[in-house]
């Protein structure tokens, strides 16, 4: 009775033993290696949008500063910040006080001319009637040759004199024209129907002229009419936008509401440089920027927006590229590595051989000739391979359990999608997530384990 | 003449029988595998001894302890439980409890101050005390069952040198799980049903119930169940559906509380 019962004994600890030891094995040798998490998608076509997003102001397409041409006192001003004007509504007065003073002067200057024009009229009459008697005793040889001539120029002197009066006739009467037109500027009118969307001036403020120098900015008009989006765009970007391409804007002050437009005009140089600017340097700084080099680009406003003020903020995306049905994977998926190019080192051939040696060593012997060939050869693509380590654009295919390293050419991109140029074909599983999985731990051939999704509702328990 | 009868001899005296020598420890540590029943007869028969249950409750302690150590060096086993931290706090983020930055800063903290040397440590601490509370536990259990539903009393002292003694069938299984979960690289891979389930998920409940059918478990209830038919001297049959019964009852209740993970 106690044999089979040793037996049992000893069958179960054989049987566990074997168990334990097998698994032990397994365990043992078992090549390890980390399995990391990860979300997987398929590749899939979509249609694409490249965004350039800009900020900017909101700004009316027309605006006129009002600068006086004449300096002086503002002596009217019946206009108000804010009021609607139309072309031809006086805007300010200066005090004409100088200017008529001026005009009188050029008047009185004009009218001396006349005179002095009428006198040597009259000199010339007489000088004419003098040398036509004088010819008369001339010809009938009753005056001498040299008293004839001393008429004659006398006649001439006094047409020059005429003429010259005539000539400052003209003078002083451009000089009461041009008071007159200095008189006339002191009076500004609207050159348009709009807004007045800035007075810096007040009356009894004396203001400089243009003429002189740059002028005192009195105010500023605005055809609110027509309001456009001046955004400033970087130089990485400027390169893809275009006039006509169409734009989605959101304006600060109207969260709730999207406003389309579409770009007019792109600048030539950037903001700050100035020269052979296409656009007037409203936002341009003094001197050299430390800043990022920008270019403004002009978005006119398709909708009418009334409550819209000059200055407002505004975000532009500009819609610079489509494509559509285009083979994408998820944003995340795409990250970079060092790629290893794969190094084919071809050996020589021996047909050409004698070529080989004239390039690279120069030597004439048959013997040393392959290897010399070889080395160059070899050295020449390890300095490939080495130049060659650069950070590639890069996907995980799913491979089962482990993953490939799948270099790709990516093309345009929105807010969720990269769009694969070549490298992936459509419905291939790749790695979407998690990031860290993504941008640091996978490598090819790492094991993986598809995980759920960390973002969405939990799973509900059976 | 008279004939006399052969006197029968007289029967010697039959020297009494020598007690059976006591099970050694070692003895009892390995029969309690194979051969239960003697294991437990020797226990109702003899006073009660310290180093019935202390001793294999130190073995379990330790070898969970070492368990926990190869575990914890298992860069897949690490990998599974950092990602089952950062899903807990993603839920906890869904659900409002805590901002996307205070998250961030969660895992932060816990990258920095609880490494694996860290779990390893509370790990191993845990399961210390997990070893000698299991016990004394199952002891009460055993004790309870035997007077309620068997009618029959035992020292509590003896209950506690069955489910320490049954307690190297867990050493066993800590083993096998140990292995298993190496091998796999999964960190719930002990020898039940749950090894069907690629993507155990201690938050699903009918994983929970899978894992539970573990064989180990079921071997260490049976053996406990055995343990209390020879203290009570009940039909083995009824202290298995008492015992049994007592399992599954536990098991479905710490699942459905929420603490089924407690019952892996």
């Amino acid at each position: 009775m106690a044999r089979p019962k040793k037996r049992r004994k000893l069958l179960i600890f054989l049987i566990i033993g074997v168990v334990l030891v097998a698994l032990t094995l397994v365990a043992v040798f078992k090549k390890r290696e980390p399995v990391i998490t990860v979300q997987t998608e398929k590749v899939a076509r979509h249609s694409l949008t490249n965004l350039v997003v800009a900020n900017g102001q909101i700004q009316p397409v027309v605006q006129v500063t009002i600068s006086p041409e004449v300096s002086g006192e503002i002596i009217e001003l019946p206009v108000k910040e804010g009021q609607s004007v139309t072309k031809g509504d006086l805007l300010l007065k200066i005090n004409p006080d100088v200017y008529i003073a001026a005009v009188n002067q050029a008047q009185a200057g004009y009218e001396s001319a006349l005179a002095a024009k009428d006198s040597a009229t009259a000199n010339l009459e007489k000088a004419g009637a003098d040398y036509q008697r004088n010819l008369t005793l001339f010809n009938s040889k009753l005056l001498s040759e040299s008293d004839f001539v001393g008429f004659k120029a006398a006649r001439d002197v006094a047409k020059a004199q005429l003429d010259s009066a005539d000539d400052q006739v003209n003078v002083a009467k451009a000089a009461v024209e041009s008071a007159e037109e200095q008189l006339a500027k002191t009076t500004i009118v609207s050159p348009l129907t709009g807004t007045i969307t800035s007075l810096n001036s007040e009356v009894g403020e004396r203001v400089l002229g243009t003429i002189q120098n740059a002028g005192t900015e009195i105010m500023t008009i605005s055809d609110l009419n027509q309001i456009e989006a001046r955004v400033n765009v970087g130089e990485m970007d400027v390169v893809s936008i275009a006039p006509g391409q169409n734009t989605r804007l959101e304006v600060d002050a109207f969260k709730d509401r999207k406003f389309t437009g579409v770009v007019t005009a792109v600048a030539n140089s950037a903001l700050g440089t100035g020269a052979g600017s296409l656009l007037s340097g409203g936002n341009s700084g003094s001197g050299q920027s430390q800043q990022a080099t920008q270019f403004q680009v002009r978005i006119r406003v398709n909708e009418k927006e009334p409550a819209f003020r000059p200055g407002m903020s505004v975000t532009a995306e500009i819609e610079t590229e489509y494509r559509t049905n285009a083979l994408t994977v998820p944003l995340a998926s795409v990250t970079t590595r060092p790629m290893k190019p794969a190094v084919k080192v071809d050996p020589p051939k021996t047909g050409g051989t004698n070529a080989m040696v004239s390039a690279a060593s120069g030597t004439n012997t048959v013997a040393g000739t392959n290897a010399v060939a070889g080395t160059n050869t070899m050295a020449s693509a390890m300095k490939d391979t080495k130049e060659s380590l650069k950070p590639t654009d890069v996907v995980f295919v799913v491979e089962g359990d482990h993953v490939k390293t799948v270099p790709v050419k990516i093309g345009i991109c929105d807010d969720n999608y990269w769009e694969i140029a070549d490298g992936l074909t459509n419905g291939e599983e790749i790695v979407s997530g998690g990031y860290r999985a993504v941008g640091r731990d996978l490598k090819d051939g790492s094991k993986i384990r598809v995980g759920p999704a960390e973002t969405g509702a939990p799973e509900a328990n059976p | 003449m008279e004939t006399t009868q052969p006197i029968p001899p007289i029967p010697e005296p039959q020297p009494a029988e020598s007690p059976a020598p006591p099970m050694p420890l070692a003895g009892k540590l390995m029969n309690v595998i194979a051969a239960p029943g003697d294991v437990f007869d020797e226990i109702k028969a003899t006073p009660p001894h310290v180093a019935n249950w202390l001793i294999p409750v130190l073995i379990y302690a330790v070898a969970g302890v070492i368990s926990i150590c190869i575990l914890f060096a298992q860069p897949a086993i690490r990998q599974t439980i950092h990602d089952q931290q950062v899903k807990a706090l993603d839920k906890q983020v869904q659900l409002g409890k805590m901002t996307q930055a205070q998250e961030d800063q969660a895992l932060q903290v816990m990258d920095k101050f609880m490494g694996p040397t860290v779990l390893a440590i509370s790990g191993s601490f845990a399961m210390v005390i997990y070893s000698f509370v299991s016990v004394f536990w199952w002891a009460l259990v055993l004790w309870l069952l035997g007077r309620w539903f068997l009618k029959t009393q035992f020292t509590y002292l003896k209950a506690v040198e069955v489910a320490g003694l049954a307690s190297i069938i867990l050493v066993l299984g800590l083993i096998l799980s140990t292995l298993l979960a190496v091998i796999l690289g999964r960190l719930y891979a002990g020898p039940s049903l749950a090894l069907l389930v690629s993507d155990f998920d201690p938050a699903r409940r009918s994983h929970l119930l899978l894992g539970a059918a573990n064989v180990v478990y079921l071997w260490h209830t049976g053996v406990l169940a055995l343990g209390l038919a020879k203290l009570s001297a009940a039909p083995a049959t009824r202290a298995v559906i008492v015992v049994f019964s007592y399992w599954i009852l536990a098991e479905l209740l710490l699942i459905a509380i929420g603490l089924g993970q407690w019952a892996l």
